[in-house]
């Protein structure tokens, strides 16, 4: 990190103690920073339950100078719970009166409180209740807004987008609301892996956010992520449209010049400078809170589009050159060239020999006639299994297990069941869960094994002995020609 | 024992040409003798034990299905079948070669209205032959049998896992991979071919070990894919063991193991994971080119693998020349610099062969669908199928009123038979 204090001034609110535990905990040689800033920042609020926590991590690592001050934090939760019982007692008396602005008020007044003192729940659950009282379209912006903060800070991001969407359909937005919303939005994207959607909310932000959202993301977040999802999954052309030649969204990239320039040097093709200033951007994002789960996923996703571009004109390319564009060496970069061309993302193929890459042309027909055949061998192989299982169905021919393998259950079906089928009872069950060993083509498969079929699923065996009578028998049609002929 | 040998007397009698009835009544009649007849058997087996063991002569049952094996087919079936129930070590060698005998020369016409009797002599005879190290001697005769017991339906008989049970044992997988390609499988009548579950779960497992040991890596696929599919309450030992080649088969196709398809049956997606970990572990090393994993896995689970793995220069280039004379890759070695060539595909493009390959594909979907057809006009009209389906949506149904309550219900809509 290249300089704490500059990064955690970002932002605000409880993301900002959590950012700083999140990074103690990532990497040690911040932790005393980090605690001591935690400290600090602590000593002004009420959080005191975050403020004991923290204060015995700190002595643990740094030394009894930090050691709980009990004193003050008792003093703290006199006047907290004083200032709750006041705002409670406000509370009923406006209910009691039933005036709605004023319950409103008083329930805001209680979240707030509770967010400062670092009870999530209490606060999510005070603004929620705000909902039945908000009488104009700010109210219920407000509200959804207060929801959003604290469900982000709790990770909740599938409540976020709840509330997301109920706020998109307020009408008359102002402008901030509208930016706050979109980079919320972008945030759940992001949660749920899903980059280009990600992307495309992050540069729509207005920059009329500025930190105004510092509670759970800070300007220049929005540049970062906005930026990398962008370079992961769009394409040139959405590239330039939307990125380097959005007016807004530069407001952001210029908050950080890396990600501007890194755009820029993907654009230009300058592959070398872009993937350098990725990699000495990696140390600093690998401790954000949001993005560090999917670094290493954008970053390959960036990497391998960077290759693929810079294949796409050439017929044939020397991985020499290539390895001096992009400033990784041969090896490397042939096994990653490799792993593009069996996914089929670039058509190609590798001489590995003369260390050339050279470009595959493809014969369309040949492919479909290809592909053709292999729909028509796959149909036929589906109406093939659908015909026997049909067939099967038809006949009531199911592998069925049974309870037990008593006599009872011979003699019903009475002497006339073939010797078969007696063979394949007595040895039933003769193999446990385990299955018997036998090696692949392996030529001498024991008969009695493999006729062997062992119940091993306990539920269903009892589901198929509640049929009655017929369920001892292994082997289903009990119809036999047998049978037919005792009747008559 | 007399009265089985005047019912043979009886069927001599009969014209090549007997009614069906006719048979029926001389079968059901004959069915009630099977204790009695094995109790021949035994009798006649202990005393021999007694006396020291001399086999001079043979059970009196395979001395008179010997004499009936062409005039009175269906009692020497019954006499076979009732030996085959107590046959002692001393007795198989005549039992093996009167069963071939009988299989050559028997009357179809008899024959076929006791497929179940049929189906257990040739399974002990399959047995027997197997463990006497005489399976090449099963092979044509279990072949020719299994074709004639299921005349032109396409369907499954009771002789076709016994079949292919011996090619696997006398190797010959290619005579089974051809047998199978040859009469495909649309279909089972158990009524009719007296076939059981556990017949249908050995013919498509050993079926997929065929394809394995002619190399045929697709129709073993599709061998097991059919074991895995088949309507099933619980899951059973020959489903998993198909599952494990299956998973190796795949791999060896694709490079990556498919899921399962919908339609296979609950209990078998349900339970069959938890018994395949190690063929698991063995999966994701192969997926994740990960050669030393694979070895690892395959040397821990050696007692349950053939080990495999490219040891040298030497194997690589001969699997290359492998694939390169089956046509699944084109390139070429080039010897001195010990470097192999791959080049694009070209030949596909040849179109005569082309279009020969899609024209025969076409017609044998046509006839498939076809199949489908006539398969669905006599499911529509068939009242106990619709109540079934209407009835109970857990399928494969029938859980309730089990196998009886059906039965009964094919003899009243008149196709008990």
């Amino acid at each position: 990190m290249t300089d704490l204090d500059a990064y955690i001034s970002r932002y605000g609110g409880y993301t900002k103690l959590r950012r700083l535990d999140w990074i103690a905990q990532r990497c040690p040689a911040l932790a005393p920073d980090c605690y001591r800033a935690a400290l600090t920042l602590l000593r002004q609020g009420i959080n005191t339950q975050s403020y004991r926590d923290i204060s015995t991590r700190a002595v643990v690592l740094m030394g009894p100078e930090h050691a709980v001050d009990t004193e003050w934090a008792e003093q703290v939760d006199r006047r907290y719970q004083q200032s709750v019982d006041r705002l409670e007692a406000e509370l009923n008396s406006y209910k009691i009166n039933l005036i709605k602005e004023s319950i409103r008020m008083g329930y805001n007044e209680l979240g707030d409180l509770s967010y400062r003192r670092g009870d999530l729940k209490q606060a999510l659950k005070c603004y929620a209740r705000t909902r039945d009282y908000c009488t104009t379209n700010r109210h219920s912006a407000e509200m959804c807004l207060h929801v959003i903060e604290i469900s982000a800070d709790m990770g909740n991001f599938i409540h976020v987008n709840n509330y997301v969407l109920r706020a998109e359909h307020t009408p008359d937005l102002d402008s901030v609301v509208k930016a706050k919303l979109r980079a919320a939005a972008g945030l759940v994207h992001l949660d749920q892996r899903e980059y280009a959607k990600a992307a495309r909310k992050f540069v729509d932000v207005a920059p009329e956010l500025g930190s105004s959202f510092d509670g759970v993301v800070a300007p220049e977040d929005i540049a970062v992520y906005g930026g990398l999802c962008a370079l992961a999954t769009f394409s040139r052309e959405e590239m330039r449209q939307r990125v380097l030649d959005n007016a807004s969204f530069k407001n952001f990239l210029d908050l950080v010049p890396q990600v501007r320039e890194l755009t820029n040097d993907f654009a230009n093709s300058r592959y070398r400078s872009c993937l350098k200033y990725l990699a000495d951007l990696k140390g600093d994002l690998q401790l954000d809170l949001h993005l560090h789960r999917h670094l290493d996923t954008l970053y390959k996703m960036v990497e391998d589009k960077c290759l693929m571009q810079y294949f796409s004109p050439y017929s044939s390319v020397r991985l020499g050159a290539m390895s001096e564009a992009f400033g990784i060496e041969v090896p490397e970069l042939e096994k990653k060239v490799a792993a593009l061309v069996i996914s089929n993302q670039i058509s190609a193929r590798i001489d590995s020999t003369n260390a050339t890459l050279h470009a595959k042309h493809t014969e369309q027909r040949g492919i479909s006639f290809r592909k053709m055949h292999e729909m028509g061998e796959l149909y036929q192989r589906e109406l093939r299994l659908m015909l026997v299982r049909m067939s099967c169905m038809e006949h009531d021919f199911v592998v069925r297990g049974s309870r037990s393998m008593t006599s009872s259950s011979l003699s019903t079906t009475g002497v006339l069941e073939e010797p078969s089928s007696m063979a394949g009872l007595g040895l039933f069950g003769a193999m446990g869960g385990g299955g018997g060993g036998s090696g692949v083509g392996g030529g001498d498969e024991d008969a009695g094994a493999a006729a062997a079929v062992a119940a091993v699923a306990a539920a269903e065996a009892a589901a198929a002995a509640e049929g009655g009578g017929g369920s001892g028998v292994v082997v289903a049609p009990a119809a036999t020609e047998a049978g037919a002929g005792t009747q008559e | 024992m007399e009265t089985t040998l005047t019912f043979c007397a009886d069927l001599q009698g009969l014209p090549a040409d007997a009614s069906h009835a006719q048979l029926k009544t001389i079968h059901g009649a004959l069915t009630k003798q099977g204790d009695a007849l094995q109790e021949v058997a035994k009798t006649f087996s202990q005393t021999t034990d007694r006396d020291g063991g001399v086999a001079a002569a043979n059970s009196p049952l395979i001395a008179a299905a010997m004499e009936h094996t062409k005039l009175a087919s269906l009692g020497s079936l019954h006499l076979l079948a009732a030996q085959a129930e107590v046959l002692t070590p001393q007795e198989v060698p005549a039992f093996i070669d009167v069963t071939l005998a009988f299989l050559e020369h028997c009357n179809w016409h008899q024959v076929t209205i006791a497929p179940r009797h049929l189906g257990s002599v040739c399974e002990k005879f399959g047995q027997v032959c197997i463990s006497e190290g005489r399976a090449s001697e099963a092979l044509l005769p279990l072949r020719s049998a299994a074709i004639k017991m299921d005349g032109d339906r396409s369907s499954l008989t009771p002789l076709h896992p016994e079949f292919l049970q011996c090619c696997i044992a006398a190797k010959c997988y290619s005579l089974g991979s051809r047998f199978m390609d040859d009469r495909p499988i649309f279909g089972v009548e158990p009524v009719a071919t007296g076939l059981t579950p556990v017949h249908f779960l050995r013919h498509f497992y050993y079926g997929g070990i065929v394809y394995i040991g002619a190399k045929q890596w697709k129709g073993a696929l599709d061998s097991f894919l059919m074991l895995l599919t088949i309507p099933a309450n619980v899951l059973s030992s020959l489903v998993i063991e198909g599952y494990k080649k299956m998973m190796l088969v795949s791999l060896i196709i694709s490079g990556e193991v498919p899921p399962l398809p919908k339609y296979a049956s609950n209990s078998v997606t349900r339970h069959l994971k938890s018994h395949t970990s190690d063929y698991e572990a063995l999966v994701s090393c192969f997926q994740a080119g990960d050669v030393k994993g694979l070895n690892a896995a395959v040397v821990a689970g050696s007692e349950k693998f053939i080990q495999v793995g490219l040891a040298h220069a030497d194997d690589a280039q001969g699997y290359i020349l492998n694939m390169v004379e089956a046509g699944e890759i084109c390139a070429q070695i080039a010897y001195p610099a010990g470097t192999v060539h791959f080049r694009e595909d070209t030949n596909t493009l040849s179109s005569t062969t082309m279009t020969a390959r899609l024209e025969a594909d076409l017609r044998s979907t046509a006839e498939l669908t076809e199949r489908v057809r006539k398969l669905e006009a006599r499911l529509i009209v068939n009242p106990v199928f619709i109540q079934k389906m209407v009835g109970d949506h857990s399928l494969p149904g029938a859980g309730l009123g089990g196998a009886a309550g059906y039965s009964a219900s094919w003899d009243d809509i008149g196709m008990g038979d």
